[in-house]
C-alpha cells in the first residue's frame, strides 16, 4: 500500500493554473524524485502536499486517510514534513531552538526537556552540532539548508518533502547532502525530492516524476526518465535555456 | 415613517455629494497604501491642515478659496516627501509606519488645536457669493438643490480622480508605480527608479490633500478632531475600492454616504455610522476571497526557482 | 533582534514568579500604608499601565500582531463593570469577573473571525481592531443598558463596597492584576506556549509546517489578552467615577500601549513594564506644561523620535549594552561565515 497518494490534484492562482490534474504516489521507504521545468509546479504540488497551500481540486490520501482538507500542522502530526526553498529559520531561536521547536511540536507532543536531548540527536547527525547555540543569522548557505533538513527530521516523519535542498552548494556540500538524503531511506521514512538538476535526482531517487506546465508528463526509474524523448524536450524548451 | 421621493433623492444626492469629499480624501491614501505600501493615515491630516491653512487666508488675508492653493499645494507635496523619505528612512515595515503616521496623526492633531483652537471655524461668511447661494438641478429635477461646496466637491473629485487614474493607467511613470508595486527588483532592473518615484509619487499624493482641503474649509466648519471622524469612511472606502485605485475609492466612498444617509431617514440616526462598518464586515464576511483584498494582503513570497542549472559532481 | 538561547532551565523561572509575587505584595501593602494620597493615586495609573503593556505584550507583541484594539478591551472591562455595578447587586469580584469575561469574549468573536483569514496580518489586523473601537464606542454609546450617550456614574453604585472606600483599595487591586499580568507575561516567554508564539512571529507559515497549530494559539491568546485588558478595567472604572464613551475609548489609549512596549522593547518580557514607567512619567510631566494640546504634540513627536532612534526599545537597547559585541566574538570562535 502506497503511503501518498495524490489524484488529480489541481491549484489555480487567479486564472492561471499551476497545477492541472496530477497524481503521483509515494510507497514507504522510497526516494521519488520531482523535476520539471522552471514553472512546471514542483513547489506547489509540494506545498498542497505539506497543506501550505489549501488545493483548488483533486484528492490527497495519507496513509490511506484523506487528508486533502487538513491544516498544514494536522499534516506535521500526521507524518508529513517539509523544507523550504528559500531557507526560513526561525529568527527568535538559535539553532537548536529552531529544531527543538519541531521536535516539541511534531508527531508525538513532547516536553520541552525531551525535544532538546532529540534535537541535540538530530543537530549530530546534519553536522551541525557545533552551532547549537549560533544566531541562525551566522549560518552559511549549506548550513541553512541542513538546518532545514534537521527541523523536518525533528519532526520525526514518515514523509519529507525536499525542496531543492542542494541547490547552490558546492559539489563536496552537495555529496554530504546527497549521503544525508540517501539515510532517511535507511530510517525507513519516504522522501519527495525536487531538484531542478536532473543529474542529481537521478543519482538518488527510486523513482522519478516530470511535471510540464502542471501536468505529469512522465514518471518511471531514473533511467526511464533520461533516455526520454519527451523529458529531453520538455527540458530544452524550458529550463535548459537557463 | 413614509419619506416623499423628493425627500430621497435629495437625501441620496448630499450623500453621493458628501461621498465626492470623502473620495478627495481617499484618493492620496488609497494610491500611497496601494502603490508604496503604506496606510498614511497622516494624510487626511494634511488635509485638515490645509483646511485650516485655506481658512486663515481667506478668513485674514480676504483670498479667493482657489487662490490658496498657490500656497497650500507646494506645501503639502513638501510635506508628502518629506514623510516618504522618513519611511524609506527608517526601512520601516508596514505596521511600524502604521505607527509612524498614528504618531504624526496626533501630532498634527494638536498642531491644529494650538494654532487654530478646538473651536469650530467656519468661513462661509468670508465666501464668494457665487459659493454660498444654492443652484437648483434644470427642469425635470428642479425640486432638488446643491450647494456650490458640494459641486465643487463633484467637480475636484472627478478631475483629481479622473487624473490619478488616468495617468496610473496610461503614462511611463504611472506604469513604472503599478510595476514598482508588484515587484520592485524586475521593475528596477527595467530602469524604473523606485526611490525617486516613490518620493515623487507622496508628494503627489500629498499635493491632492490641499486641494481635498480647499474643498472641505469651503463645505463644512474646521474642528481639529474632524479627521477622526473621516478615519472610518475613508479607511473602509479605499478597502472597498481596491487598494491603490482612486476610482473605486471614490465610487466606494459616494456609495456608502448614500447609504449612510438612506439608513437615517428610516432608522435611528445615530446608527448611521454604523452603516460604514457594518458594510466593510458584511463585504468581508461575503468575500474573503476578493481579488484587491488578496492582492495587497498575501506577503507570501514569490516562489522563485532558482534559475541557473548548477552540475552538482 | 538578538535571538536567545532556546533552553533556560526551570530554577529562574520559579524564582521569577516568586519575585513577582513578593513586589506586588509588598508593593500592595507598603504603597498605600506610606505614601501620600497623591503618590498613591499616581502608583495605580502606574500599574494599570503596566497591566495594559504586559496584556498587550502577550499576544501583539509575542505573536507579532500589532493591535489598535486593547483600548476596546479596556474599555469594554470599564462598561461592563460600571453596568453590573448599575444594574445589579453583585459585588465588584463579580463585576471584574465579568468584565475579564466580556472583553476575553469580545477578543474571542474578533480573533475566531480575523484569524481564519491568514490575510488579516500587519497593517491590515491593526485596522481592523482599530474599526473594532469605532464599532464598540458606537454600541455602547447608543444602547441605554451600558451607556446611551449620557455616561455612568459608577461612584454612586460603589459607596458601600469596600473597593469604593477610596483609592488605597482601589490600588491594591490594581497591583493584583497587573502581578497576574506580568505572571501571564511570563507564562508566555520562555515555554510551550510562548515557542509557539514567537514562532508564529517569526514564520507563520513555517510554524505551521512544524507542526504548532497557529490558529488555535493565535485565538486563544488574543482571548487572555483581551481578557486581561478587560480585568484591569474594573478597578479603573471604580477609579473614573464617571465613565462616558469619549474617554473611555479615546484611541490614544491602544495608542499609549503600544508605544510603550515599543519604547520597552518586547524582546524581553519586562520590556513593557519599563515603557508604561516611562511614558507614565511622561504623562505626568506633561500634565505640568498644563496645555493638552501641547503635550499632545510631545507626546506624538515623542512616539516617532523612539521608533526612529529605538526600534528595538529599551529592553533590547539593555541587552547589546550587557553584551557588547557579542556576534564579534561568535565570529573568532571559528563559525564559519
Amino acid at each position: 500500500m502506497s503511503l501518498l497518494r495524490c489524484t488529480a490534484v489541481t491549484k489555480r492562482f487567479g486564472g492561471l493554473k499551476a497545477l492541472d490534474g496530477v497524481d503521483l504516489e509515494v510507497g514507504a521507504g522510497e526516494i521519488v524524485g520531482l523535476v520539471g521545468p522552471n514553472g512546471s509546479g514542483k513547489t506547489t504540488l509540494l506545498s498542497t502536499i505539506a497543506g501550505s497551500l489549501p488545493v483548488s481540486g483533486g484528492r490527497i490520501e495519507f496513509q490511506g486517510r484523506d487528508v486533502t482538507r487538513l491544516s498544514s500542522h494536522r499534516r506535521a502530526h500526521a507524518g508529513i514534513a517539509r523544507t523550504f526553498q528559500i531557507p526560513r529559520p526561525l529568527g527568535s531561536f538559535d539553532v537548536l531552538g529552531n529544531v527543538a521547536t519541531a521536535a516539541m511540536f511534531g508527531r508525538d507532543r513532547v516536553s520541552r526537556s525531551e525535544a532538546i536531548e532529540r534535537a541535540h540527536g538530530v543537530l549530530k547527525r546534519i553536522g551541525l552540532d557545533g552551532h547549537a547555540g549560533s544566531d541562525v543569522t551566522t549560518l552559511t548557505l549549506h548550513e541553512h539548508k541542513f538546518l532545514e533538513i534537521g527541523r523536518a527530521l525533528a519532526l520525526d516523519p514518515r514523509l519529507i518533502l525536499l525542496d531543492e535542498v542542494l541547490g547552490g552548494l558546492n559539489p563536496a556540500e552537495a555529496a554530504a547532502g546527497m549521503e544525508l538524503i540517501a539515510s532517511l531511506r535507511d530510517d525507513g521514512r519516504s522522501v519527495i525530492y525536487i531538484e531542478h538538476n536532473v543529474r542529481a535526482v537521478t543519482a538518488l531517487a527510486d523513482r522519478m516524476y516530470v511535471l510540464d506546465r502542471g501536468r505529469n508528463l512522465f514518471d518511471g526509474t531514473p533511467t526511464e526518465v533520461v533516455g526520454d524523448d519527451r523529458v529531453v524536450a520538455a527540458y530544452l524548451g524550458g529550463g535548459a535555456r537557463a | 415613517m413614509d419619506v416623499s421621493t423628493t425627500a430621497l433623492a435629495q437625501t441620496l444626492l448630499n450623500g453621493a455629494l458628501l461621498g465626492c469629499l470623502y473620495g478627495c480624501i481617499a484618493l492620496g491614501l488609497t494610491i500611497k497604501w496601494g502603490h508604496l505600501g503604506i496606510a498614511d493615515f497622516f494624510h487626511i491630516s494634511v488635509v485638515l491642515l490645509a483646511a485650516y491653512i485655506t481658512f486663515t487666508l481667506v478668513t485674514e488675508a480676504g483670498w479667493h478659496p482657489f487662490a490658496t492653493l498657490l500656497v497650500t499645494a507646494p506645501a503639502c507635496f513638501v510635506v508628502g516627501v518629506a514623510s516618504q523619505w522618513l519611511f524609506t528612512r527608517l526601512d520601516a515595515d508596514d505596521t511600524t509606519s502604521l505607527l509612524l503616521t498614528f504618531g504624526l496623526f496626533i501630532v498634527a492633531e494638536g498642531v491644529a488645536s494650538q494654532l487654530w483652537s478646538a473651536d469650530l471655524k467656519s468661513m462661509r461668511r468670508d465666501l464668494p457669493d457665487g459659493l454660498r447661494e444654492a443652484i437648483h438641478l434644470p427642469a425635470p429635477l428642479d425640486r432638488l438643490a446643491v450647494t456650490p461646496p458640494d459641486l465643487l466637491s463633484l467637480v475636484l473629485a472627478v478631475v483629481m480622480v479622473g487624473l490619478a487614474s488616468w495617468s496610473l493607467r496610461f503614462t511611463r511613470s504611472g506604469r513604472a508605480v503599478q510595476a514598482m508595486r508588484q515587484d520592485q527588483p524586475i521593475a528596477e532592473a527595467f530602469g524604473v527608479r523606485a526611490a525617486p518615484l516613490a518620493l515623487a509619487v507622496s508628494g503627489l499624493a500629498a499635493l491632492s490633500a490641499s486641494v481635498a482641503g480647499m474643498a472641505v474649509a469651503v463645505k463644512m466648519p474646521l474642528q481639529p478632531q474632524l479627521p477622526l471622524h473621516w478615519i472610518g469612511v475613508v479607511v473602509v472606502a479605499c478597502l472597498l475600492g481596491g487598494l491603490g485605485r482612486p476610482l473605486g475609492a471614490l465610487v466606494a466612498a459616494v456609495v456608502l454616504m448614500m447609504l449612510q444617509n438612506a439608513w437615517s431617514l428610516w432608522f435611528a440616526p445615530q446608527w448611521a455610522s454604523a452603516v460604514t462598518y457594518g458594510v466593510l464586515v458584511l463585504y468581508l464576511a461575503a468575500q474573503p476571497l476578493s481579488r484587491v483584498i488578496r492582492e495587497r494582503l498575501t506577503h507570501e513570497r514569490p516562489t522563485r526557482e532558482r534559475p541557473a542549472v548548477r552540475s552538482l559532481a | 533582534m538578538r535571538p536567545r538561547a532556546w533552553i533556560e532551565p526551570d530554577a529562574p523561572l520559579l524564582r521569577r514568579v516568586a519575585g513577582i509575587v513578593v513586589v506586588a505584595a509588598l508593593a500592595a501593602v507598603l504603597v498605600p500604608v506610606l505614601g501620600s494620597n497623591y503618590i498613591v493615586t499616581f502608583s495605580f495609573q502606574f500599574v494599570v499601565w503596566v497591566a495594559l503593556a504586559l496584556s498587550w505584550n502577550v499576544f501583539s507583541g509575542n505573536a507579532g500582531y500589532p493591535s489598535f484594539g486593547h483600548g476596546v478591551f479596556f474599555g469594554v472591562g470599564i462598561y461592563a463593570t460600571a453596568a453590573v455595578l448599575e444594574h445589579t447587586d453583585a459585588g465588584f469580584l463579580v463585576a471584574m469577573l465579568v468584565a475579564g469575561l466580556a472583553a476575553g469574549g469580545v477578543a474571542l468573536v474578533v480573533g475566531l473571525g480575523v484569524f481564519a483569514s491568514p490575510r488579516f496580518k500587519g497593517d491590515l489586523f491593526g485596522l481592523v481592531t482599530l474599526a473594532l473601537a469605532f464599532v464598540v464606542t458606537t454600541v455602547v454609546s447608543n444602547v441605554a443598558f451600558l451607556d446611551g450617550g449620557t455616561g455612568v456614574f459608577v461612584r454612586e453604585h460603589t459607596r458601600g463596597l469596600w473597593v469604593g472606600g477610596g483609592i488605597r483599595h482601589v490600588f491594591v487591586v490594581g497591583v493584583a492584576l497587573a502581578a497576574l499580568a506580568a505572571l501571564v507575561a511570563l507564562a508566555t516567554s520562555r515555554t510551550r506556549w510562548g515557542t509557539a508564539l514567537r514562532s508564529i512571529r517569526d514564520e507563520e507559515a513555517v510554524a505551521e509546517s512544524l507542526g504548532v497549530p497557529t490558529y488555535r494559539y493565535k485565538v486563544l491568546t488574543f482571548a487572555v489578552s483581551g481578557a486581561l485588558g478587560g480585568l484591569i478595567g474594573a478597578p479603573q472604572a471604580v477609579y473614573l467615577g464617571y465613565v462616558e464613551v469619549g474617554a473611555v475609548f479615546a484611541l490614544n489609549v491602544p495608542l499609549f500601549v503600544i508605544m510603550m512596549t515599543i519604547l520597552g522593547g518586547s524582546a524581553r518580557w519586562w520590556g513593557p513594564a519599563i515603557g508604561a514607567a516611562a511614558v507614565v512619567v511622561l504623562r505626568e510631566v506633561l500634565l505640568g506644561i498644563g496645555s493638552p494640546e501641547l503635550s499632545q504634540i510631545v507626546i506624538g513627536v515623542f512616539l516617532v523620535v523612539v521608533i526612529a532612534v529605538l526600534p528595538q526599545g529599551i529592553s533590547g537597547a539593555f541587552d547589546r549594552l550587557r553584551q557588547p559585541g557579542r556576534s564579534g566574538v561568535r565570529g573568532a570562535s571559528g563559525v564559519s561565515r
